[in-house]
């Protein structure tokens, strides 16, 4: 499990916070960054220190009362992207969030993706790391599950995904938790019992218009082994699921704690349908109102007294 | 009082801003002023955050391979968020490029990516479901062609009768020229005495100097389609003429005109048909010249006498203009 760092590595981390601070607050110089398009691995793996932590990371995936179909479809294709993920019985209360970092140690989960669903039409992805880590709330939105007819890829069942991800990611220090974060989520541990041995499909999150787009693709290479291997002729076929993540809160503590970020972009479904609301109650009440402007305006200005009025009886 | 609704609209969404979900909060941000309530800074502190991510990151200091996280060197630049092609291909893009990049890195490192043809393994999505999706694209690809076909066979029925027209000229002149070249051979033996075999195609061949390979064919023998029954023959221009006017229920005289392919195209079938029969008539009515002129001027000679009578009699008039119309017509249809 991923709480504490090994000793030998723990010289490393207090430098770079300075290195950090003294950078202005962005996670790390450019030139650092982990995945190049043109270099291979040998520059990358000097710049840091590789050691030898293994990944054994897990994922409780749970939901509230009230998911409907489409929402709960997007949470069980969510557990066959992640094998290390385990499913629990859905939570009773929508207050008291508390009771699932306990869930989470009795199953000894790392991570915790917790569904919750408002009023049947509303999904919010919570997304933790367990007992003292940090934890985001998201809105979803345009959710696609595997089932659509128009998602024509498939891969294998627990293969590990390349994860790709934006380069906005690293401009802004919420994001850079955020990349952190999905990252311990979505990566499949090496050596799972459950993990397949192939490279099948890559799991693409980008940052666009404030929203944190999630995309699965499965990779199909060229059927000539050597174009293959160089890269080229490669295609990619969506597989789904397809969501788009609105980060509206993160918390320094799971599920509660002080709070560290604060989408101002962000308006709430409700306020939304309550505005709305309020643009077509106000037609009728323009209405009334001009109604009655109408009187008062006939009864201050009277029509002058046609002289030929009654002319034609 | 639409007013102040709308003020306490505007108040109610600021309150929901300000304490949505009833969690906790810290003023302990970095950037904050001593904002007034409803237009409070939202919480940004950057402290926390990159404490938080020191105690939690792993991913930067292990291996590569066991996160596989690629982050692209260009950020993703969606100009409109709300075009849907434009955006799913910047993001299709993005995906290309982390897989190439893993794929490099693989090769590099030896490591064996690629699923063998013959590995068998549950797959996230089941065979019933891709069978389905099959089924669904062949249908898509179905109805595309179909529609296709559709539009191409309206599109040939509006040029079926110039087609028509031009195969029975080709044959007419296949016929013709047939013939001249056989009494040509007939006249060239006759003058030699009729000396030596005689062997048609080769000498017809000679003659054209292998133009046509349609020589040997002579006379009202045409050449029919495999699986037509019967060869058409060659009709006389009475029988034509008979099956114009009497032949599979007569002339579309009175049949409806405007229906929605004809609106489709704004009367440009309309156009060339016109364009087709004048150009029919010039082509063919060399001979029907000279009456045509004379007609042309009876029909002028006609329009100057009704301009000249009364305004009253214009119904009189029109009669008389549709029977010159009748005439024409009747000109052209003997010309061509």
């Amino acid at each position: 499990m991923a709480k504490r760092k090994a000793p030998p590595a723990e010289a490393a981390p207090a430098p770079a916070k300075a290195a950090r601070k003294e950078a202005g607050g962005k996670r790390r110089a450019p030139q650092d960054d982990e995945g190049p398009s043109t270099s291979g691995g040998g520059a990358v793996a000097a710049a840091h220190t590789v050691s030898g932590f293994k990944n054994k990371e897990k994922v409780l995936l749970l939901s509230s009362r009230g998911i409907t179909y489409r929402f709960r479809h997007l949470m069980l294709d969510l557990g066959q992207l992640l094998p290390h993920g385990k499913k629990d019985a859905k939570l009773d209360t929508k207050s008291e969030r508390g009771v699932i970092n306990e869930v989470a140690d009795m199953k000894g989960c790392t991570s915790v993706l917790y569904f919750e669903a408002r009023k049947h039409k509303d999904l919010y992805l919570w997304v933790a790391k367990a007992p003292q880590g940090p934890s985001v709330k998201f809105h979803v939105t345009n959710v696609h599950t595997l089932e659509e007819l128009k998602l024509s890829g498939n891969h294998l069942r627990g293969s590990r995904p390349v994860l790709s991800f934006d380069k906005n990611f690293d401009e802004s220090p919420h994001l850079q938790l955020l990349k952190e974060m999905l990252t311990q989520v979505f990566a499949v541990p090496k050596r799972h019992h459950k993990s397949k041995p192939f490279f099948d499909h890559v799991t693409a999150f980008s940052v666009t218009d404030g929203r944190i787009w999630l995309r699965n693709y499965q990779v199909l290479p060229d059927p000539d082994k050597k174009r293959a291997a160089a890269g080229e002729g490669l295609t990619l076929v969506e597989v789904g699921p397809r969501a788009c993540l609105q980060p509206i809160k993160m918390f320094a503590g799971s599920f509660g704690g002080p709070v560290i970020y604060e989408n101002q972009e962000y308006v709430s479904p409700n306020t939304i349908r309550s505005m709305i609301k309020r643009q077509q109650q106000g037609k009728y009440v323009s209405k009334v109102q001009s109604r009655q402007d109408r009187k008062l305006h006939v009864a201050a200005h009277p029509l002058p007294r046609d002289e030929l009025g009654d002319v034609f009886k | 009082m639409a007013m102040q609704r709308e003020q306490a609209a505007r108040g109610a969404a600021a309150a929901a801003a300000a304490g949505s979900d009833g969690e906790e909060e810290e003023e302990g941000g970095s950037e904050q002023g001593g904002a007034a309530p409803a237009q409070r800074q939202a919480i940004y502190n950057v402290e926390v955050i990159h404490d938080k991510l020191e105690d939690i990151s792993w991913s930067e200091e292990a291996a590569w391979e066991e996160s596989l996280a690629l982050t692209r060197a260009a950020p993703t630049a969606v100009a409109n968020p709300e075009n849907d092609l434009e955006r799913e291909l910047a993001f299709y893009n993005q995906a290309l490029d982390a897989a190439q990049t893993a794929i490099a890195r693989f090769e590099a490192a030896g490591l064996a990516w690629q699923r063998p043809a013959d590995y068998y393994a549950e797959m996230v999505k089941s065979d019933e479901h891709m069978q389905k999706v099959k089924e669904q694209l062949l249908y898509e690809k179905q109805q595309i062609e179909a529609s296709d076909m559709r539009k191409k066979e309206r599109e040939a029925k509006k040029f079926s009768k110039q087609v028509a027209a031009e195969r029975k000229k080709e044959r007419a002149q296949d016929k013709k020229q047939a013939i001249t070249s056989i009494s040509k051979l007939r006249k060239q033996r006759e003058k030699s005495g009729f000396a030596g075999e005689l062997d048609v195609d080769a000498e017809l061949e000679r003659m054209e100097g292998g133009g046509r390979g349609g020589g040997g064919r002579g006379g009202r023998q045409q050449q029919h389609k495999p699986g037509e029954r019967f060869a058409p023959r060659d009709k006389s221009a009475k029988r034509e003429q008979r099956d114009s006017k009497f032949g599979f229920g007569g002339p579309k005289r009175n049949r409806k005109q405007n229906d929605a392919s004809s609106a489709a195209d704004g009367g440009a079938a309309a156009a060339e048909a016109a364009a087709g029969v004048a150009a029919g008539a010039a082509a063919g009515a060399v001979e029907g010249a000279a009456a045509l002129a004379v007609v042309t001027a009876a029909i002028a000679a006609a329009l100057v006498a009704a301009a000249v009578a009364d305004v009253a009699a214009a119904g009189a008039a029109a009669a008389g203009a549709a029977a010159m119309e009748g005439a024409a017509q009747a000109v052209f249809a003997a010309a061509a």
